[in-house]
């Protein structure tokens, strides 16, 4: 009996080399033939997936400088919850090379201070983002700062 | 800390962690949990800042630099669920005192014991670290059928994966030392903000002023300037008998309001004015410490007594109904600045969340498991690419002022958040124009011209013009500036 699976573009035989998961051939088809006709939309397209890629390779980059470490937060009912949290410590260098205003306030104290610890003052807060009208309760996040 | 001032900059707090609320909620202890391992992770990494110390090149010297992890700052919510104490909601509201009881509760009458509504610090009998681990320990020996006894008895939560059950938090940090954040507990939906409300409300009810009326007395010309914007006219919204608008709106009306109430209010109900007048006096005085960095005994001290007399006249002006936990709260605020040294509120970190809110609309996959880790990764980006445009402000000018070397700067602006070119402030009683912002012998100061009163436009509303070539040099910590709050009209303003 025939698979009864939908053919999508990732299935098919031919399928590209980059994953276009979910997207049928016919739907791949028309999207080719009207970026033949209009280059300029290809080229946007293109654009658009290279800020994407790069986008994607930074985060990856990210993930490996600030030692990003998986834990395992206990769930109330049983089993665990995946968290990725990145290194304080290695933040903080991070922030040191590339943020001038941290580098120059922190030296600043650094040298006022030898052989002194800086003091971190941690805060945390809750928000959702959206609007008054239309919160996205969905995404409200609980996010920790340290300075 | 020692960044001091500094730190309301956003461009100096880090976004080093965060997750989804709906997470939170699935998991066992919730938000105490997290900051638990949150906290853990920092303190115990053996290569990390707390404890062996990194090394960062400084001036192009390979330096060691190593952080002490202080105790957390934040409003009373967080505050209550990261530590897991019952807070505001319990019999006991502060996890700072071991004897503060709810209002009216029958414990407060216990011979040691009092309630929200006392005004003696003296009588506060203050919890120690010890006290609360004691507290968290014996609510986690009571067998269950007596935990909520306990939990009422002690104030403190059944949590055995929060922040007060881990050893090593007990060992390095010190949570009665944490902060109350002074925004929260006065403009932010605050001490501040309910008795604006309600004298409006009472004004209404006693058909003296209406909202409107006293919407357009606040919206008569006054001029504000908030961070490094330009400055602009003052809109104060009030209706249904409240202020609307968030924390900094409760600011840019206070001296306002207290202007209104000296002027206009004088055959009015007295206890009302006299404690309004006391409350603008606190609010004056933590403006005063955190424009100043000055938390000395003598002004954490005259903050203190300024807060204790509020206290007593909203009490007798409103009633002890009337008071709530955060009135108590503010009585920790004094010894929080004189014992830290440095003042810190929660104004910056607020500021901060349009930049997490915004990165956070740009994920859509909230399922993914590195979602979180995304808006961190974005937001932390963007606020090194803000800072790279704060940075790029020219400053460090050479200038002679009043025959003196100086150096203009310009991000004193978005540093202060108080003052900046071309806007205009009020020093004794009469406006002045700032033409700078300079920095001579380590001082911070302004170069003002004194602007000349051409007419009166009503009884409260004059207009005023530059004198050019008026300039005189002042020394930001002399002036008597409130609130960011820039007046462009003279008034019969006393601060």
């Amino acid at each position: 009996m025939a698979s009864k699976r939908k053919r999508d573009a990732s299935t098919a035989a031919n399928a590209p080399a980059v994953a276009i998961r979910g997207v049928s051939i016919s739907a791949v088809a028309r999207i080719a033939t009207r970026f033949q006709s209009n280059p300029e939309e290809l080229q946007q397209s293109q654009h658009y997936s290279t800020k994407r890629r790069r986008e994607a390779e930074t985060h990856r980059d990210l993930y490996v400088k600030w030692g990003v470490q998986k834990v395992d937060l206990q769930l109330a009912k049983g089993g665990t919850l995946e968290w990725h949290l990145p290194n304080l410590s290695q933040m903080i260098k991070w922030h040191f090379e590339n943020n001038a205003l941290f580098r120059d306030a922190l030296a600043a104290v650094v040298k006022s201070n030898p052989n002194k610890p800086v003091h971190l003052l941690p805060y945390s807060d809750e928000y959702t983002p959206g609007n008054v009208l239309h919160p996205e309760i969905r995404k409200k996040l609980a996010f920790g700062m340290s300075q | 800390m020692e960044f001091g001032e500094a730190l309301s900059s956003v461009a100096l707090w880090i976004p080093a962690a965060a997750l989804l609320s709906s997470k939170m909620k699935r998991i066992a202890g919730q938000s105490s949990y997290v900051h638990r391992v949150f906290l853990e992770a920092a303190l115990s990494d053996p290569l990390g800042i707390c404890n062996s110390g990194i090394l960062l090149s400084i001036d192009g010297v390979e330096t060691l630099v190593t952080a002490v992890l202080e105790d957390p700052i934040g409003d009373e919510l967080d505050l209550k669920s990261s530590l897991d104490v019952t807070g505001s909601s319990g019999v006991k509201p502060c996890f700072k005192c071991t004897n503060v009881c709810k209002r009216n509760h029958a414990g407060s009458k216990l011979p040691g014991h009092v309630d929200i509504t006392c005004t003696d610090t003296s009588k506060f009998s203050s919890m120690t670290d010890a006290d609360l681990y004691e507290a968290s320990d014996a609510v986690h020996a009571a067998a269950p059928s007596k935990r909520k006894k306990e939990v009422t008895h002690w104030g403190v939560n059944y949590s055995p994966n929060g922040v007060l059950q881990s050893a090593l938090v007990r060992s390095r940090m010190r949570p009665t030392r944490t902060k109350f954040d002074r925004m929260h507990v006065f403009e932010s939906n605050g001490i501040a903000a309910w008795e604006i409300n309600m004298l409006i409300a009472s004004l209404s009810a006693d058909n003296k002023f209406s909202n409107k009326e006293v919407a357009d007395f606040c919206n008569a010309g006054w001029f504000t300037q908030r961070q490094n914007k330009t400055a602009e006219k003052v809109r104060i919204s009030i209706r249904d008998n409240q202020l609307k608008g968030m924390a900094s709106d409760v600011l840019t009306a206070m001296p306002i309001l207290y202007n209104f109430v000296c002027t206009c209010l004088q055959d009015w109900d007295k206890d009302k004015v006299e404690s309004f007048k006391a409350l603008y006096a606190v609010v004056a005085q933590l403006q005063r410490i955190k424009v100043s960095g000055d938390c000395s005994k003598d002004a954490t001290g005259k903050l203190a007594r300024l807060i204790a007399l509020h206290c007593r006249l909203y009490q007798k002006a409103y009633g002890t109904e009337a008071v709530k936990p955060k009135h108590h709260y503010a009585f920790h605020l004094p010894q929080q600045f004189y014992l830290d040294g440095v003042y810190v509120d929660c104004f910056c970190m607020e500021r901060m969340h349009a930049l997490m809110k915004a990165e956070s609309e740009l994920v859509h996959d909230t399922s993914a498991p590195k979602m979180e880790f995304w808006v961190l990764s974005k937001a932390n980006r963007v606020l090194i690419e803000e800072a790279k445009t704060l940075n790029m402000q020219p400053h460090g000018q050479a200038i002679t002022v009043n025959g003196e070397p100086a150096e203009s700067v310009t991000c004193f602006a978005s540093w202060r958040g108080s003052y900046a070119k071309g806007h205009v402030i009020l020093i004794d009683d009469i406006p002045h124009m700032v033409d700078l912002c300079v920095k001579f012998r380590d001082r911070w100061g302004l170069v003002v011209e004194k602007l000349r009163k051409h007419r009166d436009v009503h009884a409260f509303v004059s207009e005023w013009r530059r004198q050019p070539g008026n300039n005189t040099l002042h020394v930001v910590k002399e002036l008597w500036i409130c609130f960011g709050l820039i007046f462009s009209f003279g008034l019969p303003f006393s601060l």
